[in-house]
């Protein structure tokens, strides 16, 4: 009962099948019916049972089977039990399996300390009691069948670093190619961002040369047709812009630091100053927090978030945009607010979308990459983005940053 | 129409025409009276300053009294120029305005790193350059003693 009670418990511990855990057990005795009245107490046990008559038998058994525990009868004609266990015991895979020697009590010490030399591991002794065979056969069985588990862990374990270590081997040569994909990236994005737009700079600088020394001598069409080519090349070269600035943004590899905005903002409202910003109303508030932030993805964020604020304003208004910080728990809010035409509720989320340019925004001029841009950016800091806003009502973006700890020594990004 | 006395001299180093061009029509709407001339490129620009090669005479190649440096430039790109500048340059210091295709600020810093005084994209419009113009060369014409009325 209790063997029964134990196995399934086993078996749950060691996943592999639970046929390769069934072991020999050789019974080896000259007597027939001791073979048979120990075999019947053994095959409660639930193992393969081989049985041997003689010395030679148990030989040849042995050539055959790999057994956990050897039961050798010491007293046999012509070949005894000791003989046996001898010539067993000189095959390799046979130098350490335990042997039971099943003796009468007329043994003596003689004749054990043999039976220990030749690697006896224990002695049952005649006439056996059931209860004590079954232990000490069970003793041996439990120990070959964990031997056999931890051999299938370890074979199945050096399989498994193999394998790892061919994957790791495939993973550090994809590595070494994405370096190289991603530095010849760069290359071309730097390329790209020079070369690429050169030529469209011309084409609307020319048109707006025509404009400004030909103008007159055209008709208005002729006019709007030079209009419509600036426009087209603006609006290439601010798509080339948006796209090489969010593919920077995507795979630029990230290390925060603690940002003083100040700094960073002065320093990205003059770089807009070309457009809408040029002649807004721009106001820090004086006491920014500063965030744990990386540099060029917090210039990206801002840019874009201070360049929609001053352009979706309606005609006539001077835009109007007040910057500020708010400490929420272990993190700082910066705000944008602008006095621009507020975006519906229906389109909060939208707008972040690659390329979404929805309702009323829809008559400025963009390239709807701009919040992608940002809500990529504030991603990549751990951060979150979001706005608040109704039409008519402005807008007020926020992003939420980690603060910087007060173990973190600020590094003072400010502009020479 | 701002005008001065003498005309600022500019020593524009821009490989392309067209960039060339445009800045000389921005230069010329921005009021000052300028007299601009070009290198195509950072070995060119050497030479200017040097009086050597195509710029031996002085008289026609007047030392600059600012420089406006497009970044990428055949032979010896902008940062060169600027780092050679920073080793060889008279003192006091001519400006170094930096006109680039694009706004990246790792540019920027590095640019302002090696001692440009400012770093514009381009196309500068004329309101910039009456602002640079307005700011940058005076020191320099402080110092060799030249009027600049403005």
């Amino acid at each position: 009962m209790q063997q029964t009670t134990l196995e399934p418990a086993k078996l749950e511990r060691t996943p592999p099948s639970p046929s390769k855990e069934v072991v020999n057990i050789l019974l080896v005795d000259d007597q027939p019916g001791k073979l048979l009245a120990h075999e019947a107490i053994l095959s409660e046990l639930g193992q393969r049972i081989v049985k041997a008559r003689n010395g030679i038998e148990a030989l040849q058994q042995s050539l055959r089977h790999e057994f956990a525990v050897i039961l050798l009868d010491v007293n046999m004609p012509n070949m005894d039990g000791f003989e046996t266990a001898a010539l067993i015991r000189q095959r390799p895979r046979y130098e350490k399996t335990p042997i039971i020697f099943v003796t009468g009590y007329n043994t003596t010490d003689i004749d054990r300390l043999k039976g220990y030399e030749l690697g006896a591991v224990d002695y049952l002794f005649l006439p056996v009691v059931p209860q004590v065979l079954k232990a000490k056969v069970n003793v041996f069985v439990e120990l070959a069948r964990q031997t056999q588990i931890i051999k299938s862990q370890a074979a199945d374990l050096t399989e498994h670093n193999r394998r790892q270590a061919e994957q790791l081997e495939v993973i550090q040569k994809l590595n070494s190619e994405l370096k190289d994909a991603n530095s010849e990236l760069e290359a071309f994005s730097y390329t790209a961002s020079h070369d690429l737009r050169a030529p469209l700079r011309c084409i609307s600088g020319y048109a707006n040369v025509l404009l400004e020394d030909y103008g007159s001598r055209l008709d208005e069409e002729g006019r709007g047709h030079l209009l419509a080519l600036d426009r087209a090349a603006r609006r290439m070269d601010n798509l080339t812009r948006d796209l090489l600035a969010y593919g920077r943004v995507a795979r630029e590899s990230v290390t925060l630091e603690a940002v003083q905005l100040h700094p960073l903002l002065e320093a990205v409202i003059s770089l807009n100053g070309a457009g809408s910003t040029r002649l807004a109303k721009i106001i820090l508030e004086p006491d920014l927090l500063p965030v744990m932030g990386h540099r060029f993805l917090l210039e990206q964020c801002l840019s874009n978030l201070i360049n929609n604020a001053t352009k979706f304003v309606s005609a006539g208004v001077t835009p109007e945009v007040r910057i500020r910080t708010e400490r929420r728990g272990s993190q700082e809010r910066l705000w944008i607010e602008d006095n621009g035409i507020g975006i519906d509720a229906a389109y909060h989320r939208k707008i972040f979308n690659m390329l979404e340019r929805v309702g009323d925004l829809q008559r400025y001029e963009g390239t709807g990459i701009g919040l992608a841009i940002v809500q990529r950016a504030v991603q990549r800091m751990g951060g979150a983005c979001g706005v608040e806003s109704a039409p008519g009502h402005g807008s007020q973006f926020w992003v939420d940053l980690s603060s910087v700890p007060p173990s973190r020594a600020l590094t003072h990004n400010a502009a020479p | 129409m701002i005008s001065s006395a003498q005309p600022i001299i500019i020593l524009l180093v821009e490989d392309s025409p067209d960039d060339a061009f445009f800045f000389r029509r921005a230069v010329q709407k921005s009021g000052f009276a300028t007299e601009t001339h070009v290198a195509a490129d950072g070995v060119e620009a050497m030479d200017y300053v040097l009086n050597k090669g195509q710029f031996t005479d002085a008289a026609a190649y007047p030392p600059p009294d600012i420089i406006f440096l497009d970044l990428k430039l055949p032979h010896c790109n902008g940062f060169e120029l600027l780092e050679w500048m920073r080793l060889h340059g008279e003192r006091p210091r001519t400006p170094v305005v930096v006109l680039s295709s694009s706004s990246q600020t790792e540019d920027q810093e590095r640019a302002e790193a090696l001692g440009a005084a400012l770093f514009l994209t381009k196309p500068a419009a004329p309101e910039q350059l009456r602002h640079v113009l307005q700011k940058y060369p005076v020191a320099r014409l402080e110092a060799t003693g030249r009027e600049n009325s403005i």
